[in-house]
């Protein structure tokens, strides 16, 4: 059985305005889509065409996103109506079942361990979980109209043209942090075992999902400790999500926790880590992760809490630093850089993905305008990138993941490139948008 | 008495009030420049000058004065007058932005403390827009910003 990856690069769905950015020119450009359940329960049908109409088959997983039950329920309200559930949550927690009913009408605030204590009542919430990955788009397909003419053909055929159901399963599973990880460790352990019982042949490798805090991952002997639990099982794949995390804002403690964590898991069984960014992709290079996952746009660091949701702003992504920006920033360093200078030295020192090819095509001085565009909202006042820049932003980040993910360059060689480019800035440009060259080097360099 | 704390807001307006009374300057408030806006910008003899108001943090107001450096001639940080300590001074000089006071009982609103170089970052796209909006010339109002 495989591991339920497709491949190394895995791009996280964020809502439908901007899902257009996984199809057509882009759709080779990565091997596999992440889902939060949320959002399959909320438009299940509507996903479910998408993926037969325009991801041409691409796999995908679905992250369960159970850990969003045992925060207050305070962070599960909607946010136009005042003291009640989001729709998506609700349906949710209806196809997930007990202990969870409560937090609808609000008799309970959030679940506690103890609400999984039962053996049995462990088993059949991790069924319901279970049961919703493998059958929330297989369903939700039925309604589609491709999806009729596709079971008139595999009717016909006797063949199966299209499997719906995710290349991997994740086991139900909670955040740990400092104060309560000890409890939530022991439910999901249990948790494991219990969805690892109702697999059968014909299911998709189970995963499982470790979403700790930075506070707990600091705490050496504590990382360890759980690093042994979890390698005492047996999963077909971890998957790693540091609460907030941010790889250019880390510390060097943080980003070295993280790299031995993801190591000690390795030993085991392939880990992805589920929000990572370019420092991830070179701890991939180096075969501590096997995957990692990022939004589009925007999706490289993620908070426990909120749950979901959120907008990309658009910032350019500069190629240099691997990193993104503020259009001003990208803009003083292209001008430092002198890639300002002619389209080829833009080419040369900027970017020469294919979105920059368009964008960028007579005076960059000029031209590069087009990545910052801003237009005040008439209902608050506020800037907000416009449309066009926000579309050629993201197009100009895919474009540049999917390089960053295709390089064979060495780890050493990539870290050489980073530090020269902030060695050349250093002085003219904030340190703040330069620091993450020095800390990623030492981390990796010292792996 | 009671007495009411001035807001930054009121400074903006009075500032404005008298800009408007003089002649060849150009005013404008809350414009769009490098994805933030900037309290007042005024132009005068061509040249265009930017104004960040605080009353007291002034910090995070050079932090984003420096930021206009990309769409004007000159940046400046405006505040109720107050003691400036050499610290001060020389991180507004490092900076490359001036500092003035603001002045109720002068025609001109604004005392010149420290004195701003000319930018040395300004981008031509970001000051002609700038310009374009203060200046207000009809049909050249852009809706889209830098």
């Amino acid at each position: 059985m495989s591991n339920g990856f497709a491949g190394p690069h895995i791009v996280r769905y964020g809502f439908a305005g901007d899902q257009y950015l996984l199809t057509e020119e882009f759709l080779d450009t990565y091997d596999q889509v992440a889902l939060n359940a949320k959002i399959v329960a909320f438009r299940g049908a509507a996903l479910a065409g998408f993926f037969i109409d325009y991801l041409q088959g691409k796999p995908y997983f679905i992250d369960p996103q159970t850990y969003a039950f045992q925060l207050d329920r305070q962070h599960l309200l909607s946010k136009s109506k005042q003291d009640v559930l989001s729709k998506s949550f609700v349906k949710l927690i209806q196809t997930y079942g007990e202990p969870l009913l409560g937090l609808i009408d609000g008799s309970i605030q959030s679940i506690s361990s103890d609400n999984l204590k039962g053996d049995q009542s462990l088993k059949s919430f991790a069924d319901r979980v279970r049961r919703f990955q493998l059958e929330a788009l297989e369903a939700a397909s039925e309604e589609n109209d491709s999806a009729k003419y596709i079971k008139y053909i595999e009717k016909k055929t006797g063949k199966r043209v299209r499997d719906m159901r995710p290349s991997m399963l994740v086991a139900p599973y909670f955040y740990l942090d400092l104060f309560t990880w000890e409890q939530w460790l022991e439910v999901n352990m249990r948790a494991f075992h219990a969805t690892a019982k109702l697999q059968n042949d014909q299911d998709p490798p189970l995963a499982i999902q470790l979403v700790m805090s930075k506070d707990l991952l600091l705490q050496d002997a504590l990382r360890e400790r759980i690093a042994a639990e979890y390698s005492s099982l047996s999963p077909h794949a971890y998957l790693l999500w540091i609460d907030d995390l941010e790889e250019q804002t880390a510390t060097t403690e943080e980003l070295t926790a993280l790299a031995e964590l993801a190591q000690a898991l390795s030993n085991k069984a392939p880990v992805t880590n589920l929000y990572g960014g370019f420092f991830s992709v070179l701890l991939m290079r180096h075969g501590v992760f096997s995957g990692v996952v990022h939004g589009l746009e925007y999706g490289e660091h993620r908070s426990v809490v909120p749950v979901g949701g959120g907008v990309a702003s658009a910032r350019y992504y500069l190629p240099a630093l691997h990193t993104r920006m503020f259009h001003r920033d990208a803009l003083r360093i292209a001008r430092r850089l002198g890639g300002l200078n002619s389209v080829a030295a833009f080419r040369e020192k900027v970017c020469d993905c294919h979105q920059c090819a368009t964008t960028i095509s007579s005076d960059p001085t000029e031209d590069f305008q087009s990545y910052g565009q801003m237009a005040k909202s008439p209902k608050d006042g506020r800037l907000y990138p416009t449309g066009t820049t926000r579309d050629i932003c993201a197009r100009h980040y895919m474009w540049n993941k999917h390089v960053e993910f295709a390089s064979k360059e060495s780890v050493h060689d990539s870290l050489d490139a980073m530090e020269s480019t902030a060695a050349s800035l250093s002085g003219a440009i904030e340190s703040r948008l330069l620091a993450h060259a020095k800390k990623w080097s030492v981390v990796l360099r010292n792996l | 008495m009671k007495r009411t704390r001035i807001s930054e807001e009121t400074l903006v307006k009075h500032a404005v009030e008298r800009l408007q009374q003089t002649d060849g300057v150009s005013v404008g408030t809350e414009v769009p420049l490098a994805g933030r806006l900037v309290d007042l910008v005024y132009v005068q003899a061509e040249e265009v000058f930017t104004i960040e108001f605080k009353l007291a943090d002034w910090r995070r107001a050079l932090r984003q004065a420096r930021d206009h450096l990309l769409g004007a001639d000159k940046a400046f940080v405006c505040m109720p007058p107050r003691k400036v300590s050499q610290d001060m001074r020389d991180e507004f000089e490092r900076a490359g932005i001036g500092l003035l006071f603001f002045r109720d009982d002068w025609d001109w609103p604004f005392e010149l403390v420290i004195e701003a170089p000319p930018s040395q970052e300004t981008w031509v796209v970001a000051r002609r827009q700038v310009y374009e909006v203060v200046a207000d010339e009809p049909g050249r109002r852009p809706t889209v910003y830098v």
